[in-house]
């Protein structure tokens, strides 16, 4: 089965390779059937590739130990869905898996579009086909996941080696989040390749006119949602595998699934722009170039291992082969965008700094100044090495300290730009729309002040937060109330027929009320307790309105890790509210691991984080550590809102929905009265 | 000896499915250029964006959130920038019969993809004199405008 795999991948890249060369000789021919065959040849890559996969997981399932990836992520313990998750437990197969998402990615464009943009598209294809085998070259002749297992003889020959059991998939990576964690990440990383081969095609063929950017709305906004869900799932795992009590460290592999999402999310923005106004276009081509080579960074750093992190895979020789990559991308878009400036221009000034436009821009340059910080601060360490020879690392002090401010000041951002108006507003309509916001929150800043919150950055984002979500439910209930009138229907399917007829823009609105409701959830970490703390049996330790109590100590076997656990009870104001279990394992297989299996208490009000860090005093007391974390469960709601709203933008327009708007007679007069004056 | 006849139908399969286009003229063969973006779709666009954003004024402005002052000003911009689309649009004659724009776009591809002059519009199809729309061969007047035809 191996032979077959690695036969699939070899096919998969000569495939590729085809449809890279046909797709541009099509083009440049104008050879409509050589167009074809190179789109024929991409799809078929996709299923070549899809097989090779499928052959990788049947090897995993079925614990072949001749191949050098199941003996190094997996082992026969291991329950049948961890061992199809040790796919990406090793770097060659987790790069299969990405190539594999690629590939999906890919195929689906092609086909979709089949009959449509038959001028890019052969383009189109070229760009897909330009990542997709480059990645297939690296997951071929440098990182193969059928590799099989040799042991050298006495006489100098080699021969086949199968052990008798794998080395196991990192205990850490046992955890359901983390199962799904990385193909969601994927999904977010490289779909941004769609949005950039577009571009590409749109300044090669220079139809640079909306066609573009219209066709990649959706395909931005698909991996933007699961670049985000990634995010917060990779938090999540942190959270619960983890054991030091947060979700975010600002790890060099989180910081570099944030880069991409921060600029996609510019580009999400700063693309309405253009659709509205012809303006930012060069912005745009730029931005969606930087958000895709932003992804492949992503990849470089998982798997270069120039930074060590936590989730990286570390000693990899892909690095300088990423370089290159990343540079010639670079420099071949940069040349083009410079070669098709004339046809970029903008087809309007900027009216005013009070415009809806502006705060767009406002809105990319801070998401931009954000990016630069995370990528300064993951970077710092190489580039010291280079400068001094001696690495240095910046620790979360400095990502909070750059990053804090500029999270709220878009926050800010977040609940004025939808208060402007396009081109210009006055000053009397910014005072109406201003005035509600502010007389909620206000007040609301100072009860937090009277109540004692001391901390200047929670007290700003409580009063920003409550700032924007007014803004949201203004813009709601004024709009469910001006179309109730108008069409006669009910208040609250006033409210579903507005987002449904105007799905980006309330959608939109949601995902900022996701944002408000994770903005929450971290203001939290303002006030997170901590203590650590021996207990014997009996003996009791105190955090915050909780009391833990120690119950009992055991230890005991399983086939795939031994446990040790401490039982604890929970009181909270004195009501005992449950028995918490910590434990602590060591992983048989492979460099036998030990991890901390972390106990939760998760209310909406807080979290109660309890580890279990050991046995102390040669086993007469136990080293618990226990944390109160505030509002942690609305990071992950939020999240959740997030997808949906994203959805609801994503939701399919109804028959009929791309024909002209058709105006009211009183305007369409209006512009009858205007082309006389004319 | 298994691995390697599935290896050599699996190339077979794709090969046959890779090649087949290059020897068989697809269905509906239309040149690639054929179908690039057009000054008349840009327009037309173009036309679908402002009207989109009278109506959004519109909303905003029954919303609350425009004053007077500021809803007369934009009104006034975006219905001069569409007055000057549908200028364009007049000039393509396209406002008054898309179809028959679309056909005369077709026909100026097609006469450039043979290298033979554009071909006049399909026989059989007048327009009229009046107020341009397609007439109904036989017809005596313009359904359109009454015009009386030839």
């Amino acid at each position: 089965m191996s032979e077959f795999g690695n036969f699939c991948l070899l096919l998969a890249f000569c495939l590729g390779l085809y449809a890279l060369l046909a797709s541009v000789l099509g083009a440049v021919q104008k050879q409509h059937r050589i167009v074809r065959s190179a789109e024929r040849a991409a799809l078929a890559a996709c299923g070549s590739i899809a097989l090779a996969l499928s052959s990788l997981v049947y090897l995993l399932v079925t614990s072949d130990f001749s191949v050098s990836h199941v003996a190094s992520a997996s082992n026969r313990a291991l329950p049948v869905y961890y061992k199809i998750a040790a796919l990406w437990g090793a770097h060659d197969g987790s790069l299969l898996l990405w190539v594999f998402v690629t590939s999906i990615f890919s195929g689906i464009v092609i086909y979709q579009n089949r009959f449509r943009y038959r001028d890019m598209m052969p383009y189109v294809v070229a760009v897909l086909m330009v990542n997709l085998s480059f990645f297939l070259c690296l997951n071929l002749f440098l990182s193969n996941p059928f590799n099989q297992l040799v042991q050298a003889n006495a006489d100098g020959t080699l021969q086949k080696f199968i052990p008798q059991d794998g080395r196991g998939l990192n205990p850490l990576l046992q955890y359901w989040a983390m199962v799904i964690h990385p193909p969601i990440l994927y999904l977010g990383f490289i779909g941004f390749v769609v949005p950039f081969a577009f571009a590409f095609a749109a300044l090669v063929t220079k139809q640079l006119g909306d066609s573009w950017i219209r066709t990649i709305r959706r395909w931005t906004l698909v991996p933007w949602m699961f670049l985000g869900a990634g995010l917060i799932l990779g938090g999540k795992w942190a959270y619960v595998e983890m054991g030091w009590g947060g979700y975010w460290g600002w790890d060099p592999v989180e910081n570099a699934s944030l880069m991409p999402w921060l600029t996609g999310t510019a580009f999400l923005h700063s693309v309405i722009v253009q659709e509205r106004k012809g303006m930012l276009k060069v912005w745009n081509v730029f931005l969606i170039m930087i958000t895709y080579l932003l992804g492949v960074f992503g990849t470089f750093i998982t798997r270069s291992g120039v930074i060590n992190s936590v989730h990286a895979f570390a000693d990899s020789s892909l690095g300088p082969f990423f370089l290159y990559y990343m540079s010639a991308v670079f420099f071949v878009s940069m040349y083009l965008i410079i070669d098709r400036l004339p046809y970029l221009k903008s087809e309007r000034p900027l009216d005013s700094v009070l415009s809806r436009e502006s705060a767009f821009l406002f809105n990319n340059l801070v998401l931009l100044v954000a990016c630069f910080a995370v990528f300064w601060g993951t970077m710092f360490p190489v580039l010291s090495e280079w400068v001094q020879g001696q690495k240095m690392t910046v620790g979360p002090p400095f990502f909070n300290n750059v990053n804090i401010p500029i999270g709220l000041f878009l926050l800010f951002l977040t609940g004025v730009g939808p208060l402007f108006a396009w081109r210009k507003t006055s000053v009397e309509s910014l005072k109406k729309a201003f005035f509600w916001p502010v007389i909620f929150s206000v007040p609301f800043c100072a009860a937090l002040m009277i109540a004692g919150m001391r901390d200047f950055y929670a007290v700003v984002s409580f009063t920003l937060c409550v700032f924007v979500l007014i803004t949201v439910v203004r813009e709601f209930y004024k709009g469910a109330s001006v179309r109730a009138k108008n069409t006669g229907e009910s208040f609250l399917s006033a409210i579903v027929n507005l987002t449904l007829k105007n799905k980006r823009r309330y959608g939109g609105y949601i995902v900022h009320v996701a944002i408000v409701v994770i903005f929450v959830g971290l203001t939290g970490n303002a006030f997170n307790k901590e203590v650590q703390q021996k207990l014997s049996k009996g003996e009791s330790m105190h955090i915050g309105r909780y009391m833990l109590r120690m119950v009992d100590y055991r230890e005991a076997d399983t086939p795939n890790y031994q446990l040790a656990e401490v039982k604890l009870e929970a009181y909270k104001d004195g009501k005992l509210i449950r028995t918490m279990t910590p434990e602590k394992r060591l992983y048989k297989a492979g460099d036998q691991q030990t991890t901390t299996e972390v106990e939760l208490y998760s209310t909406p009000k807080e979290d109660l984080y309890v580890v279990f860090s050991g046995v102390a005093n040669g086993g007469k007391g136990y080293e618990i550590h226990a944390f109160v974390n505030p509002l942690v469960f609305w990071v992950w709601f939020g999240a959740a809102i997030m997808v949906f709203g994203t959805l609801v933008t994503l939701l399919p327009d109804r028959k009929g929905a791309f024909v002209t708007p058709q105006l009211s007679f009183s305007e369409a007069a209006g512009i009858g009265e205007t082309l006389r004056i004319k | 000896m298994l691995v390697a006849a599935a290896c050599t139908l699996l190339v077979a399969l794709v090969g046959l499915y890779v090649l087949t286009p290059l020897f068989r003229e697809p269905k509906g063969n239309l040149d690639v250029e054929l179908l690039a973006e057009t000054e008349l779709d840009r327009l037309l666009n173009r036309k679908a964006v402002i009207y989109s954003n009278i109506k959004d004024l519109e909303f905003e402005y029954k919303m609350g959130r425009l004053s007077d002052a500021d809803y007369g000003r934009l009104g006034a911009g975006y219905k001069a920038e569409a007055a000057l689309v549908l200028q364009k649009l007049d000039q393509l004659g396209a406002e008054k019969n898309v179809d028959e724009q679309i056909e005369k776009e077709i026909s100026v591809r097609r006469g450039k993809l043979s290298s033979a002059p554009p071909s006049q519009s399909a026989p059989g199809f007048a327009s009229c004199p009046s107020c341009g729309s397609a007439t109904v061969p036989g017809k005596k007047f313009c359904a359109d405008c009454g015009q009386r035809l030839a």
